[in-house]
C-alpha cells in the first residue's frame, strides 16, 4: 500500500495551497525551556512536569487503569527471531510506582500454524484463517490477525500473534472462512476457541457433511418463476454466520432461484435459539426486498426446506424527501448531511408465513436538505405504503434526530417534509483543577450504548451522531444532543489539563445546565515500554485508558433505571522515544459539576 | 495570539523546579506555502479485517504528523468493490461516515492523533460478499467545504492513500 501524499486539488482540478498561519508546537522554545527547568534527561514525546500543581504520582493507580500497546514496526526483518516481534497487545491493569512510573514490556509472540483441510483430507488453499484474541478492556475491540492457507504448500498457514496477559482466562477464537465465492458456497465457516501460550500448532479440519445440516429451497417471484442471484446465509442470533453462502441458481429452467446451504449447528452460539435466514439481493438484483425467516436450530443429518415468495412489488422508484428543522424562531430551515433510512415491510398473501419481507433505502440529504431516495411505490389504485424512516441530524446541527411513519404513494416525485424538532441543549463551564477557565478544550458527548438482543441484520439502523464543541475563552460550553443517555468526554489543550469524563448524564427534551465543571488536577505518570528482549520499544503508540465504574450508585448511576457507562476511555496516548519512555499526565480523580448531585 | 499569551503566562507562573509544561505557542510564520503530512501509524493498522457478522463494528483511528494545526479528517466507506475513486453524489458507491476528533499528541513533533469514535458497520450498506472500503481522508488544512461538510476535497496536503479492507460475510 503506498504511502504517499499529495496535494489536494479544488473542483477545477487546480493544487490548492494556500499561505498559513501554523500554531507551532515548542520545537524551537522547548530545549531552552528544558534547559531553564534543568531535566537533563532526553524530552520524551509528550512534554509535562510533576511540579507547581501537577500530582506526581498518579493517585488513582492499578485497578483504575489499563493500557493497550500499538507498535508501529513489528520489527519483521530478516533474521530476526519472530518470536520477538513486537505486536499489539494490552494490559488489564496498570501499577505505578512510588514515583509515578511502570515498566511495561511486550509479551513474545506465537508463532501459530497448521494445515486446513476438508473433511475428506484434502489441503484446502486460499482459505482465510482468523486469530480473535477479544480485548478484556471493556467496550475496546477485539484484536484481530488473518492469513490465508497457502497454495503452494497447500492449505498450510502461519500467523504471529500475542500471547494473552492470562491465556487461560483468554481463549483466542481461531476462524476460518473464504474471501472466494465458490469456495464459501461448498463450506460453513468454522471456528474453534483455544488458549495460547507459546507456539501452537493447530490442523483445521472442516465438519464432514454427516455433522452438518442443509437448508434447501426456493426463491419464486410472485408468478412462481425462480429468482436467481440473491444471497442465502444464515445467522446465530448474534448475527454470527452459521452457514455456506449461497447465491440462488440463475440457471434456465426449473432450477432457477433454487439453494442449498450447508449449516453447520454446532457453531451457534446459543444452540436452542432459533437460526435467521437472512436472503439478500445481491449485485445482479438491485432493487429486491431482502427476506427473513427463523429457523429451529436443526439437527445434524437433516435437510431442511425452506422456500421464499417474492412479495407483488413494484420496482423502485426516486422519491425526494426534504429534510428541516425547527428553529427557535418557528422559522425552519433544511438541513444538509442528515443520514436517512427508509425501510418498509412488504409481507403480502403470497408470503410464507413467519418469513419477513422488508426493503430497505440510505440516502444522506444535499446542500438543499433533499435525501433522494430509491423507493418502492405503493401500487397503483392500492393503499399507501408505510415506510419507518430513521432520520439521523448532523452533529453541529440545532435539529434532533427523529424516526417516524410516513405514508408513500404509488407516484413518485417530492415528499411533504420531515420537520426535526429542536435539541436540546447542554450548558456548562469548563474549569481546571485551580478554579481556572480552560478555554479551546474539547467537549465531546459520547453516547452510552444499550443492552439487549442483537437486532436483525435487515434492521439497519444508522449510528447515533456524535456531538462535539470546544470550550470559548471563558470556558464555556454548549452541546446539542438528541435524547438519550451520553458520557460528556472532556479534553483540555494538551499540557493545560488531563482528559477526563463525566459518565452517566441522561438528557430528555429540555435544556440542562451543568454549571461550573471542575476538571481533576493532573497526575504524572511515566511509562518505559520494553520488547520481549527488554530492550527499549521504541516508536509504539501507548494509549492509557481508564477502567469505568460499574458499582450501582443510587440515585447516579447503574442502577436499573439509570445510565451505566460501561466504556473504558482513553485518557492519554503518545508514541515512545527512542529509548521506549513516554509520559502522560492524567486525571487524579474525576470532574466535578456544581449543578449535579456529587 | 492572547489566549495563548495567556497559557504561557500561567502555565511559566506555575512551573516548580521540576521538568516544565512546554506550551504551545502561536507564531506568525510565512511559509512558501508547503504542508507537510505523513500518516503515520493506524489503530487498527491498515490491512484487510475479515468480518464475520453483518452487524460487525469497527472503530478506527488515525496518527499523523504534521506541521499544520489545522489537520482534519473524514471517514467514508466505499461499497462499489473499488478503491478509492470517492463519490458521495452516488450513495452506491460512497458512504460519508464521520469527521475525526483531532487530539494532539505531541505539539513538538507535530504528532496529532485522529480518531473516529463512532463505531462503523462497513458490511451493513453493501451487498453479501461484498468488499468495502474505509477510507479517511486526511487534510493538512481541514476540508474545503469547512468543518460541518462532508466532502472529502481537502486544503493543503490532501491523503487518502490508506484504507482498510473489509471483506463482508
Amino acid at each position: 500500500m503506498p504511502n504517499l501524499t499529495y496535494p489536494s486539488r479544488g473542483s477545477d482540478g487546480t493544487v490548492t495551497r494556500s499561505r498559513w498561519r501554523r500554531v507551532i508546537g515548542l520545537c524551537a522554545v522547548l530545549p531552552l525551556l528544558a534547559q531553564l527547568g534543568g531535566c537533563g534527561e532526553e524530552e520524551s514525546a509528550v512534554p509535562i512536569a510533576c511540579s507547581g500543581d501537577n500530582v506526581c504520582p498518579p493517585a488513582r493507580s492499578s485497578a483504575a487503569w489499563a493500557i493497550q500497546l500499538w507498535p508501529t514496526d513489528s520489527g519483521d526483518k530478516m533474521g530476526v527471531d519472530p518470536h520477538w516481534l513486537l505486536l499489539p497487545q494490552e494490559g488489564q491493569s496498570l501499577l505505578f510506582d512510588g514515583a509515578g512510573s511502570a515498566v511495561l514490556r511486550f509479551r513474545a509472540a506465537s508463532l501459530l500454524s497448521g494445515l486446513v483441510m476438508t473433511a475428506d483430507s484434502r489441503a484446502l488453499p486460499r482459505a482465510r484463517v482468523q486469530a480473535t484474541l477479544p480485548s478484556a478492556i471493556p467496550g475496546q475491540n477485539d484484536y484481530r490477525f488473518d492469513t490465508q492457507t497457502a497454495e503452494q504448500v497447500a492449505g498450510t498457514y502461519s500467523l504471529r500473534i500475542p500471547i494473552p496477559a492470562k491465556p487461560a482466562d483468554q481463549l483466542y477464537r481461531f476462524w476460518v472462512g473464504f474471501d472466494d465465492a465458490s469456495q464459501a458456497s461448498l463450506y460453513p465457516p468454522m471456528w474453534v476457541e483455544h488458549p495460547v501460550t507459546g507456539d501452537l500448532e493447530l490442523p483445521m479440519q472442516l465438519r464432514p457433511a454427516n455433522q452438518l445440516a442443509v437448508l434447501s429451497g426456493r426463491i419464486s417471484n410472485p408468478l412462481g418463476e425462480g429468482v436467481g442471484g440473491m444471497s442465502v446465509q444464515v445467522f446465530d442470533e448474534s448475527n454470527q454466520l452459521v452457514s455456506s453462502s449461497v447465491v440462488s441458481l440463475n440457471s434456465t429452467g426449473s432450477n432457477r432461484g433454487t439453494y442449498r446451504a450447508v449449516i453447520d449447528p454446532s457453531l451457534a452460539k446459543n444452540p436452542r435459539a432459533n437460526l435467521r435466514v437472512v436472503v439478500r439481493p445481491g449485485p445482479t438484483t438491485p432493487g429486491l426486498p431482502s427476506l427473513e425467516a427463523m429457523l429451529p436450530p436443526p439437527a445434524i443429518g437433516t435437510e431442511k426446506i425452506q422456500n421464499f415468495v417474492l412479495p407483488s412489488q413494484r420496482t423502485p422508484v426516486q422519491f425526494m424527501l426534504p429534510v428541516r428543522g425547527l428553529g427557535p424562531s418557528g422559522a425552519t430551515q433544511e438541513v444538509a448531511a442528515a443520514k436517512v433510512v427508509a425501510q418498509v415491510h412488504l409481507e403480502d398473501a403470497t408470503t410464507p408465513a413467519g418469513v419477513r419481507v422488508s426493503y430497505t433505502a440510505q440516502a444522506d440529504t444535499d446542500a438543499q436538505g433533499i435525501a433522494k431516495l430509491m423507493l418502492v411505490p405503493a401500487p397503483s389504485g392500492g393503499s399507501n405504503l408505510v415506510y419507518h424512516v430513521t432520520i439521523v441530524s448532523p452533529p453541529r446541527t440545532p435539529y434532533a434526530s427523529t424516526a417516524r411513519d410516513i405514508q408513500i404513494g404509488p407516484s413518485e416525485g417530492l415528499l411533504t417534509p420531515v420537520t426535526l424538532p429542536t435539541r436540546p441543549r447542554l450548558f456548562g463551564r469548563l474549569l481546571s483543577a485551580t478554579g481556572e477557565p480552560v478555554s479551546g478544550g474539547q467537549v465531546v458527548a459520547q453516547p452510552i450504548a444499550k443492552n439487549g438482543p442483537s437486532p436483525s441484520p435487515l434492521d439497519n439502523m444508522p449510528e447515533p451522531s456524535l456531538p462535539q464543541t470546544t470550550t470559548d475563552s471563558d470556558g464555556r460550553f454548549v452541546l446539542r444532543l438528541d435524547p438519550g443517555d451520553y458520557d460528556l468526554d472532556m479534553i483540555p489543550v494538551l499540557g493545560t489539563g488531563p482528559r477526563t469524563s463525566l459518565d452517566n448524564q441522561r438528557i430528555f427534551d429540555k435544556d440542562i445546565e451543568l454549571g461550573e465543571v471542575r476538571l481533576p488536577r493532573l497526575a504524572l505518570a511515566k511509562v518505559l515500554v520494553l520488547g520481549p528482549t527488554a530492550l527499549p520499544a521504541p516508536q509504539v503508540k501507548v494509549r492509557v485508558l481508564e477502567l469505568p465504574d460499574v458499582s450501582p450508585r443510587f440515585g447516579l448511576a447503574c442502577t436499573a433505571d439509570l445510565p451505566c457507562s460501561r466504556v473504558a476511555k482513553v485518557r492519554a496516548e503518545a508514541f515512545t522515544d527512542s529509548k521506549g519512555r513516554v509520559q502522560f499526565l492524567l486525571p487524579d480523580s474525576s470532574p466535578s459539576a456544581s449543578l449535579l448531585p456529587h | 495570539m492572547s489566549r495563548w499569551l495567556l497559557v504561557i503566562t500561567v502555565g511559566l507562573t506555575s512551573l516548580g523546579s521540576g521538568c516544565l509544561i512546554p506550551i504551545p505557542l502561536e507564531q506568525q510564520v510565512t511559509t512558501d506555502g508547503g504542508r507537510y503530512l505523513q500518516v503515520k501509524a493506524a489503530i487498527p493498522p491498515f490491512g484487510t479485517q475479515r468480518a464475520t457478522s453483518i452487524l460487525e463494528k469497527y472503530s478506527y483511528q488515525v496518527d499523523v504528523v504534521t506541521d499544520s494545526p489545522d489537520v482534519a479528517a473524514r471517514l467514508y466507506v466505499q461499497l462499489n468493490g473499488t478503491c478509492c475513486d470517492l463519490n458521495l453524489d452516488n450513495p452506491n458507491i460512497t458512504r460519508y461516515f464521520q469527521q475525526a476528533q483531532v487530539a494532539v499528541v505531541d505539539p513538538a513533533a507535530g504528532s496529532y492523533s485522529l480518531v473516529f469514535n463512532q463505531q462503523v458497520l462497513p458490511c451493513a450498506t453493501g451487498f453479501a460478499g461484498s468488499i468495502a472500503y474505509v477510507v479517511p481522508v486526511v487534510a493538512s488544512g481541514g476540508f474545503a467545504d469547512g468543518p460541518v461538510g462532508v466532502r472529502p476535497e481537502g486544503i493543503g496536503e490532501v491523503d487518502r492513500s490508506h484504507y482498510w479492507t473489509v471483506i463482508c460475510p
